[in-house]
């Protein structure tokens, strides 16, 4: 982890939602300047519709910013060569029910063009990882939601990415499996590749992440290192709702 | 290329894993089967209503695979937000559109090419007994078919019999090179040149006009030192229940002496009598002439089995196929599924009804001719204005017919340049190979302008 360098940097981000037939306007994003630095765990925080789900999609080059740079690894976020680099976990896992944990990871591997060799051994590996070895052959279907979580998991490693989005990584899973997953991103940072994490989960947040941005309403309400931030005997979560309550009033 | 692929596969797994195309895969075999129980008297009846049946079948059940799975497939990506995870990797939304239509393209191939193997080989079963399976032969040009209104064999009328009433009926059948003539005698007392009619003479002699005739009006008989132009007229229309209103026709004028011939090409409207001109030198010294009436670009058949028939039959069905992906897949990037199934069902409609709208128009645009000389000729004569027949519309109504229905004809695909199957295969003969490539040149460019606004509509589209 190095200020030096940074992995994602937004400056004046902004995005506003228009529906088409009417003047009702949304701002999800609201002047966002974020700076998160590689090979730290960046956690972004906030309570629901406070704009941390729209910021990912702008870093994934889904949404178009209304205004505002947004540079990912360097480069504008729907450049093609950014992705390669991406491993990304969405809210729920959006997989295709009709493929079993092998196919899906295939599927995903063959978009990131890796050779056959190397994702037959990756594949196996990550299934491996999360658990799924005996379920590897199962349509998605026909699994619970705690291990859609963990093949989601790990469709968001097969490209041994550099830079990894996860957002509410541990949700639906049960404990025991989640502390496996902290540990995983654990084990992720040690090898130097920079994370993001939203959650809602605050604890989890504190004990893994290096660094924290709360936002609310679309606006950066706090950001800097968890440590830094904290009071002497407070929490992460005391220090979420203080913030929030104080932005609302 | 390994995305792509990767891409088309996923596409041709979901496509096949869904309940609906086993669904309909099912009632494609049963409608196969179905076809044996069809209530015919002679085995070669059979294997041609086996043939078309089936080949409907599969070309009304491929369609519904196309417009209800690839219509609905980008919008359900978008809606359960797989899209959004899919979109997070390195892949292009031109790749992913690509990929998807290429997917269905291989899906509906093969559904296309699996049910067609069980007709074939379900042909073959049963009318194992009969022994002989249908074989198209080559329609010699030199051949003549045509009957008469009682469905009699007509060829009488070119053996040189003198046709005492001027007004008959024939119908020429097939699409082919069927043709159909006529010798004419002529004599001075029964002459009657067309321009003599009054207009009120040549209305009621239309409206007396039934379906499938063709009259002709004698020449004028030449007298010494008045050769120059005769005029003949004729009125050849076609059968009910074409959706066709006018036709192009050749109509051939030969000296019976000399063989010096005269050609032109007319189109032939429904109720409307068509006059011809040609030089009245081609009527011999006997006062004779021949007049041949054909379609002007005859097909040409080739001798086929039932197997390379229906394969090239599913062939079109195919390409018409995949040029309804092409429209299903650019709609879904803006549409939601519902909305784009019933687009594409829509474009699909009108599209197969773009024949019969062309020659309607064809029909108006002729009508509308004839108004405006007759306004014109009121205007220069200064003849007081009559008034105008309740029974036709207005010019300026149809005048905005026509511009809708132009504008319509220029933007909707023309569907019905694909029954080419049908049309071949009901009338007995075989499809040739020169259907395909104006066929395929026509779906690679219609694909094309579909894909780039699909496209571009989903290159500007938030990923919500």
């Amino acid at each position: 982890m190095s200020p030096d360098k940074i992995a994602i940097k937004t400056e004046n981000l902004t995005k506003v939602y228009k529906t088409t037939f009417s003047r009702y306007q949304v701002k999800a994003v609201d002047n966002l300047n974020l700076e998160i630095y590689e090979g730290e765990i960046f956690g972004l925080l906030g309570p629901n519709g406070s704009g941390k789900t729209t910021t990912i999609k702008i870093l994934l080059g889904l949404l178009f910013p209304t205004s505002g740079l947004v540079r990912v690894l360097g480069k504008p976020p729907d450049e093609v060569i950014v992705k390669d680099r991406i491993g990304f976990l969405p809210e729920e896992s959006y997989l295709y029910r009709f493929l079993n944990a092998e196919e899906t990871l295939d599927f995903y591997g063959r978009l990131f063009r890796i050779p056959r060799k190397e994702r037959l051994a990756r594949i196996d590996h990550l299934i491996k990882l999360v658990g799924l070895d005996d379920a590897r052959k199962r349509p998605v279907k026909e699994y619970s939601k705690g291990m859609a979580r963990r093949l989601g998991f790990a469709q968001a490693l097969i490209n041994d990415p550099a830079l990894i989005i996860l957002d509410e990584p541990t949700s639906g899973l049960d404990p025991l499996v989640a502390r496996q997953v902290k540990d995983i991103i654990l084990d992720l940072q040690k090898q130097g590749k920079t994370i993001i994490l939203s959650s809602h989960l605050l604890a989890d947040a504190e004990t893994i992440c290096n660094r924290v941005a709360i936002l609310h309403q679309g606006q950066l309400q706090k950001m800097g290192a968890v440590k830094e931030l904290l009071q002497p005997g407070e929490t992460l979560e005391t220090l979420f709702l203080k913030t929030i309550q104080a932005s609302r009033s | 290329m390994n995305q792509l692929f990767a891409i088309i596969i996923l596409t041709y797994r979901e496509s096949i894993r869904k309940r609906i195309f086993l669904i309909i895969a099912v009632f494609t075999v049963l409608l196969i089967i179905l076809s044996a129980f069809s209530p015919v008297v002679k085995p070669i009846d059979r294997i041609r209503l086996t043939e078309a049946w089936t080949l409907q079948g599969i070309g009304f059940f491929v369609m519904l695979i196309a417009v209800f799975m690839a219509a609905t497939s980008l919008p359900e990506d978008i809606e359960l937000k797989r899209l959004f995870l899919l979109l997070a990797k390195p892949v292009t939304k031109e790749m992913l559109l690509l990929g998807k239509l290429l997917g269905f393209v291989l899906t509906t191939g093969l559904f296309i090419l699996i049910m067609g193997a069980i007709s074939l080989v379900y042909l073959y079963i049963v009318n194992w007994s009969s022994g002989h399976l249908t074989i198209r032969d080559k329609i010699l040009p030199t051949e003549m078919r045509f009957t008469n209104k009682t469905g009699q064999d007509a060829q009488g009328y070119v053996t040189g019999n003198y046709i005492s009433d001027k007004e008959f009926t024939v119908m020429i059948e097939g699409e082919g090179n069927n043709y159909i003539g006529w010798l004419f005698r002529l004599r001075l007392a029964e002459a009657r040149l067309w321009r003599t009619q009054s207009a009120a003479e040549r209305r009621r002699a239309s409206s007396n006009i039934n379906l499938n005739k063709s009259k002709l009006s004698e020449p004028a008989r030449p007298t010494e030192g008045s050769f120059g132009q005769a005029r003949a007229e004729l009125s050849l229309m076609i059968g009910e229940g074409q959706f066709k209103v006018s036709s192009e026709a050749l109509v051939r004028f030969v000296n019976p002496t000399t063989k010096q011939e005269y050609h032109k090409q007319i189109t032939l409207s429904y109720k409307r009598p068509e006059a011809v001109e040609f030089p009245a030198e081609l009527i011999d010294r006997n006062g004779e002439l021949y007049v041949y009436v054909s379609r002007p670009e005859p097909a040409t058949y080739i001798r086929a089995g039932p197997a390379s028939v229906v394969l090239k039959s599913l062939g079109v069905i195919w390409l018409q196929v995949i040029l309804l992906l092409g429209f299903c897949i650019s709609g879904a990037t803006f549409l939601s599924g519902g909305v784009n199934v019933v687009l594409n069902i829509f474009i699909y409609f009108v599209g197969s009804g773009t024949q019969f709208w062309a020659s309607s128009l064809e029909t108006m645009r002729q009508a509308m001719t004839s108004i405006i000389r007759q306004e014109t000729l009121q205007t220069i004569t200064q003849a007081p204005a009559h008034s105008h027949s309740p029974e036709v519309y207005p010019l300026w109504m149809m005048k905005a017919s026509e511009f809708v229905v132009d504008s319509t004809l220029k933007v909707f695909p023309d569907f019905s340049r694909f029954n080419s199957g049908d049309t071949y295969l009901l009338n007995g003969y075989a499809v040739p190979w020169n259907v395909f490539p104006p066929l395929v040149g026509y779906v690679i460019f219609y694909g094309i302008i579909a894909f780039v606004v699909g496209a571009v509509a989903f290159r500007l589209r938030d990923i919500k």
